[in-house]
């Protein structure tokens, strides 16, 4: 059969791979930044083509987006979407784990690309452990601009077929762990926006099928 | 009164009303307005043309999405609501690359879009007056019909007029 869209509970199933997704990037977060990183359930939502862009929020509001294409047995992209006010805090945080010459008055950006590209890595390996399917990822691509127009090309593209994308709310607060440090707490949410194609779909819904198989749950 | 117009809209509507169109990345606000009888209309197009995309009939429910509907949909609404003269300009913003290094060298959605409006509006015989394109940033449109003006807003950049 083929399968079009995410029933509740396949929705369940992403929901659970997504929590453990978080999981290791914060782990991965706090090995990086050597700071204990705290992290709520993430909050799955399913949303299509014409409701993602007002998931995400006001239309003209200027975000701080990575975008990494997914390949492999999934084909997609994942956006990494941080609200722009919270951008300064999080390059203070890319700063602390990767040590550059801050040029003047300008903000080095290329350390949250990095750390979008570690994120990404730990969320695909719980979408790899949990379907036993092979997940890479491309270089991270990054973007300030309004959110409209960051997905604007993107749902041009794809506009007619209804696409499913999964949206994970993530908040992570950072403890550093650094006497010195003016502000010891820093948090900031991060969305995620999964975007697989159709084949993909069925993939993540024939694993969730399965392991509903193996685990006899009815 | 302000009308937002939103990705893959259009409107069309008359003096002294204004229509505002936010976050145009690779899509194109297309404005067509006749300066004598005071109408205007503007599209948020999507797609080049709407032969590839009518699966489901979406170029009739969803005219504005494709630039040749649109073109066709603003032009009958525009000769709906007065007698149209010969000053019909059109004008546009948009098409832009967000993310640049990731297409290549292909031709971008975008790029597709604005060539698909020239040469329509070559075969209307409506002058293109003038443009903001192309960039790697998003623009948000403002069209005020009274005076045919379009506004163009960019983050980080000066607000100009086309």
């Amino acid at each position: 059969m083929k399968i079009e869209k995410f029933s509740d509970e396949h929705l369940d199933f992403i929901t659970e791979m997504m929590n453990i997704g978080a999981g290791n990037a914060a782990n991965a977060l706090s090995i990086l930044l050597d700071s204990k990183v705290e992290v709520k359930q993430p909050k799955v939502n399913i949303e299509f083509s014409d409701t993602i862009v007002k998931r995400i929020g006001d239309l003209s509001l200027p975000v701080l987006c990575v975008k990494i294409a997914v390949v492999g047995d999934l084909f997609g992209d994942m956006f990494f979407i941080l609200p722009e006010k919270d951008k300064e805090a999080i390059v203070h945080l890319a700063e602390m784990s990767i040590i550059r010459k801050k040029r003047k008055g300008q903000l080095d950006l290329s350390a949250v690309k990095e750390i979008a590209n570690i994120l990404a890595g730990t969320y695909l390996t719980a979408i790899h452990d949990f379907c036993k399917i092979k997940v890479y990822h491309s270089v991270p691509n990054l973007i300030i601009d309004m959110v409209q127009s960051i997905f604007d090309e993107y749902l041009a593209s794809v506009a007619e077929t209804g696409k499913n994308f999964i949206v994970v709310e993530n908040e992570f607060t950072v403890m550093i762990n650094d006497e010195r440090e003016k502000t010891p707490t820093s948090s900031f949410k991060l969305l995620l926006v999964l975007a697989p194609n159709v084949d993909s779909i069925q993939k993540l819904a024939g694993s969730s099928d399965e392991a509903k198989k193996i685990l006899n749950i009815r | 009164m302000i009308i937002h117009v939103e990705m893959g809209e259009g409107v069309v509507t008359e003096s002294p009303h204004i229509i505002k169109s936010v976050g145009l990345g690779s899509c194109v606000a297309l404005i067509l307005y006749d300066s004598k009888i005071k109408i205007g209309g503007l599209a948020h197009v999507m797609h080049p043309d709407s032969i590839h995309i009518n699966k489901n009939n979406s170029h009739i429910s969803f005219p504005y999405r494709s630039v040749d509907t649109a073109i066709e949909t603003i032009l009958k609404e525009m000769k709906r609501m007065g007698p149209l003269t010969k000053n019909i300009v059109a004008k546009m913003a948009g098409e832009a690359r967000m993310f640049l290094h990731y297409e290549g060298l292909s031709k971008g959605i975008g790029e597709q879009n604005i060539m698909s409006i020239r040469e329509l509006l070559k075969k209307e015989g409506i002058p293109l007056v003038s443009e903001d394109t192309g960039g790697n940033y998003g623009r948000s449109v403002e069209f005020h019909i009274d005076s045919g003006r379009v506004f163009i807003k960019a983050i980080g950049r000066e607000d100009r007029e086309i």
